[in-house]
C-alpha cells in the first residue's frame, strides 16, 4: 500500500483509539483522579459561596501565593495591555483602509501590508501570548499551593520577550521580515522569543515539581502542555531552511493554526476551568469530562491547519485528513462546552454580581460557537464558499477576541486586585469595558460573517464579476470598522482601569 | 501508597463519585459518529486520485500539461489523427474531472458522454454546448440531470474545441465523423452575441442544428 495511505490511516486510527482508550480508562476507573480533584481549587469555606467582584475575598492562604511573583506578573499584564492598545490601533487602520483606501494612503510606513501585519503580530505576540502567560502563571501557585519559583527568571523572560516583539515590529515597519503569514518576525528575532518562552517554562516546571497537590487540576494540564507545544511549533516553523515550496506553505499553516489551537486556546481554556467554578463557588459539572476534553484537543488539533490550503496544490490525502480531523474537533469542543455551560446554567444569577464572570462566560460561549463554526467550514462544501472571503477574518476574531481576549480580560481583572492588594476604585468602568467590548465584537463578527458569506457566493457566481464581489462587501466593512472602533475604545478603558488600580493608594483594601 | 488510598476512596459510595462520571456517555456517542463520518469521508474522497498529487488533479492531466504542444505543424489541422491526439489532451485537462476518464460521468451529477444522444447527435449542437455551457434540466440516456457546465469559449481555442469534440465523438464506444475547425469558427460567429448558458434541453431542442 502507498506509504501516504498508511500514514493517513494511522493518524486517523491512533487519534480515535487514543480517545476511546481514555474514555474506557475513565469508566473503568483506571485514571486515578481523587474524588476531591474538582474541589481542590476551593479553600476552606469557599465551596458553595460565589465570589463576587465587590468583595474580593482573599484569605491569607491565597495572599502569599497570589503575590509570590507580583512584579513579573504585573509586568506581563501591563506590557501586554499597552501592546493591545497599539495593536488594535493598527487593526483599525487596516480596517478603515479596506473601505477608504485614501486613509493614510500617502504614508509609506502605514500602507495596508504593514499595518495589517503589525496588527496580527502585535496582537499574537505582544498581547495574547504574554497576557495569557501572565494570568496562567499567576494561577500556578494557587493550583500547586507552592509560591512561584525562579521569579527573576520569569521577569527576565518577560523583558526579553517584549524586546523581541519591539524589534520584530521595527523589522516589519522597515520591511525586514520572513515573508510568511504569522511568522513575519525576522528569524534572528525569533530566537529571542524562543529563549524567553523556554525561560517561562523553568519557573513553571520547578513549581510543578514542588507541588503540594497530589493531583494536578485540569488547568495545569492545559498550561503545562501549551508551554511544551508552543516552543516545538515555533522553532520548527521558524527553521526556514527545512521547508521550501509547497512544504513551506504546509509548515506555515500547520504553525499558524496551531498557534490558536495548541497555544492560545489551551491557556484560555485553562483560565476558564479555574475562574468559572471558582467565582460560581461550585466545582465544574463533570471533572472527568474536562480531562477527556484536554486529551481530545491534544490528539486532534495538530492536523487541523491544512484546511487553510484546500483547493491549493497540496496532496489530496493531506487535505482529506485535515477535513476529517477538523470535524473531529467537535468532540472535545462539545465536551468542553457541556462542562462550561452546564456549570454556568445552574448558577446564572452570579453573573449579576461578577463582571469577571461575565467576561469568562462570554469567552466560553464564543469558544463553543467559533469552534463549531470552524469544524463546519473546514468541510469542502462550506469551504468552497467561505475560502478567500472575510468570513475567515470574522471567524478568527470570534476565536481570538470573543473567546481568548475576553477570557484574558476577565483573568486580568480577577488577578489585579489580588496582586496589588487593592480593589478597583470604580468597578462600573469594568462593567462598561465589558459591554463596549462585547458589543464591538458582536457587531464585528456578525457583519463580517454575513459580508464574507455573500462575497463567497458572488465569487462562485459564474455570471458575476470579481469587482462585484468586492463592491458588495463595502457596507459590511464599514460596519466592521464601527465594531472595531468600539473594541479599541474598550481597550482604552481597560488601560485606564489597569493604570488606576496600580496608582491608587486610597483604593479599598481587599480583606 | 497514596494512589491506593485514592482508589479505595473512589470505590466507596461517595456522593461525588456518582456525579464525577456524569455525561461520560456523550463522548462515546460522539466518537462513534466521528468514526462513521471519518471512514466514509476518507474512503469516498481518497479513491480515484493519486494521493501524491494536488487537489482534484489526476495523473494523466499532469502528464498532458507537461507534454505541451509538440504535434507536427506540417500536417493538416483537420486531420483525424491530429484532432484525436489533441482532443485527448484537452479532454484530460478540461473535461475529465467531471465526465471521468471513461466518459461514463457520475450518476446524478455529471452526464455520461459514452453513447450519449447529445454527443452522437448533430456536431453543431455538441460544439454549442462546449462553447456556451449548459444549465438546467437535461435527459441523457434516460437519466435526468440538473447541473451546470461552464462555458469554455474563453478558455479553449476553436482548434481545441474541434479536437475535443472529435475526440468524444470517437471515444468511449462512440463512432462518428470528425468536427472541422471551420464549423467551430462558424458557430462562434453565429452565436457571437450570446452571453448566457444554454437553458437546459428545452432551449437546445428548439434550435436548428443543421
Amino acid at each position: 500500500m502507498d506509504a501516504k495511505m498508511v500514514f493517513l490511516i494511522l493518524t486517523f486510527s491512533i487519534s480515535v483509539l487514543g480517545m476511546l482508550a481514555f474514555v474506557v480508562a475513565l469508566i473503568q476507573k483506571q485514571v486515578l483522579v481523587p474524588a476531591s480533584a474538582a474541589k481542590s481549587i476551593f479553600g476552606p469555606n469557599e465551596l458553595g459561596h460565589s465570589e463576587p467582584d465587590s468583595k474580593g475575598r482573599m484569605g491569607d492562604q491565597w495572599r502569599a501565593l497570589d503575590q509570590s511573583a507580583k512584579v513579573p506578573i504585573l509586568f506581563f499584564i501591563v506590557s501586554s495591555t499597552l501592546w493591545l492598545v497599539l495593536g488594535s490601533i493598527f487593526g483599525l487602520f487596516a480596517s478603515l483602509k479596506l473601505h477608504t483606501p485614501e486613509f493614510l494612503g500617502t504614508q509609506a510606513l502605514l500602507t495596508f501590508g504593514k499595518v495589517r501585519t503589525l496588527h496580527l503580530n502585535i496582537i499574537t505576540y505582544g498581547w495574547l501570548s504574554p497576557a495569557a502567560l501572565g494570568v496562567a502563571m499567576w494561577l500556578v501557585p494557587r493550583l500547586t499551593k507552592v509560591p512561584l519559583q525562579n521569579v527573576r527568571t520569569l521577569f527576565s523572560a518577560g523583558i526579553i520577550w517584549n524586546i523581541g516583539v519591539v524589534l520584530g515590529c521595527i523589522g516589519i515597519l522597515l520591511g525586514v521580515t520572513d515573508g510568511l503569514e504569522w511568522l513575519e518576525f525576522w528569524w534572528p528575532i525569533d530566537i529571542l522569543l524562543a529563549v524567553a518562552g523556554a525561560m517561562v517554562a523553568i519557573p513553571l516546571f520547578k513549581t510543578v515539581y514542588l507541588s503540594k497537590e497530589k493531583h494536578l487540576y485540569v488547568t495545569m494540564w492545559y498550561t503545562i502542555c501549551a508551554l511544551i507545544w508552543f516552543p516545538v511549533l515555533f522553532v520548527i516553523a521558524n527553521t526556514h531552511f527545512l521547508h521550501s515550496g509547497v512544504q513551506q506553505a504546509i509548515a506555515n499553516w500547520w504553525f499558524a493554526h496551531n498557534v490558536l489551537g495548541l497555544w492560545v486556546t489551551p491557556l484560555g481554556l485553562g483560565i476558564i476551568y479555574y475562574l468559572l467554578p471558582k467565582i460560581i463557588g461550585h466545582p465544574i459539572a463533570s471533572y472527568q469530562l474536562s480531562l477527556f476534553g484536554f486529551w481530545g484537543l491534544a490528539l486532534f488539533y495538530s492536523q487541523v491547519g491544512m484546511h487553510h490550503l484546500l483547493g491549493g496544490p497540496i496532496p489530496t490525502w493531506l487535505g482529506n485528513l485535515s477535513v476529517v480531523m477538523s470535524a473531529g474537533m467537535a468532540i472535545p469542543v462539545i465536551t468542553v462546552a457541556i462542562n462550561h455551560h452546564v456549570s454556568t446554567y445552574k448558577h446564572f444569577h452570579v453573573l449579576k454580581d461578577s463582571v469577571v464572570l461575565r467576561f469568562i462566560v462570554f469567552g466560553a460561549m464564543s469558544y463553543t460557537i467559533s469552534s463549531l463554526q470552524g469544524s463546519l467550514h473546514s468541510l469542502r462544501t462550506f469551504n468552497y464558499i467561505t475560502h478567500f472571503t472575510h468570513w475567515t477574518v470574522s471567524h478568527a476574531h470570534l476565536g481570538l477576541y470573543g473567546f481568548t481576549t475576553m477570557v484574558l480580560f476577565g483573568g486580568i481583572y480577577f488577578a489585579l486586585p489580588r496582586l496589588v492588594g487593592r480593589n478597583f476604585k470604580s468597578p462600573q468602568l469594568l462593567n462598561l469595558h465589558f459591554w463596549v467590548a462585547s458589543l464591538g465584537i458582536i457587531i464585528y463578527a456578525v457583519s463580517l460573517g454575513i459580508g464574507g458569506w455573500l462575497q463567497g457566493e458572488e465569487l462562485r457566481n459564474i455570471h458575476g464579476s470579481f469587482e462585484q464581489s468586492m463592491k458588495l462587501t463595502v457596507p459590511y466593512l464599514v460596519i466592521r470598522s464601527i465594531g472595531g472602533t468600539l473594541m479599541l475604545l474598550s481597550h482604552l478603558l481597560m488601560l485606564y482601569n489597569v493604570i488606576s488600580i496600580l496608582r491608587s493608594e486610597k483604593g479599598e483594601v481587599v480583606k | 501508597m497514596n494512589f491506593k488510598q485514592d482508589r479505595l476512596e473512589n470505590e466507596k459510595n461517595d456522593p461525588l463519585e456518582s456525579s464525577s462520571l456524569r455525561y461520560i456517555n456523550i463522548p462515546i456517542v460522539l466518537i462513534a459518529l466521528f468514526v462513521g463520518f471519518g471512514v466514509t469521508y476518507l474512503t469516498l474522497r481518497t479513491q480515484d486520485t493519486s494521493l501524491g498529487l494536488g487537489d482534484s488533479r489526476t495523473v494523466p492531466s499532469s502528464n498532458a500539461a507537461n507534454n505541451s504542444d509538440s504535434t507536427s505543424e506540417t500536417k493538416d489541422p483537420n486531420d483525424f489523427a491530429v484532432l484525436m491526439d489533441k482532443g485527448k489532451r484537452v479532454y484530460t485537462t478540461t473535461c475529465q474531472a467531471c465526465h471521468q476518464a471513461t466518459g461514463a460521468g457520475v450518476p446524478n451529477a455529471f452526464p455520461p458522454l459514452a453513447e450519449s444522444e447529445w454527443v452522437n447527435g448533430p456536431p453543431k449542437q455538441l460544439v454549442a454546448i462546449i462553447l456556451h455551457g449548459l444549465q438546467g434540466e437535461i435527459h441523457v440516456k434516460g437519466q435526468k440531470f440538473q447541473g451546470i457546465m461552464p462555458a469554455f469559449k474563453g478558455q479553449l481555442t476553436s482548434e481545441d474545441i474541434a479536437a475535443v469534440s472529435t475526440y468524444v465523438r470517437n471515444s468511449f464506444g462512440n463512432k462518428m465523423d470528425l468536427v472541422p475547425i471551420e464549423m467551430v469558427d462558424q458557430l462562434k460567429e453565429e452565436t457571437q452575441s450570446r452571453t448566457l448558458l444554454w437553458n437546459g434541453e428545452t432551449e437546445l431542442k428548439a434550435q436548428n442544428w443543421e
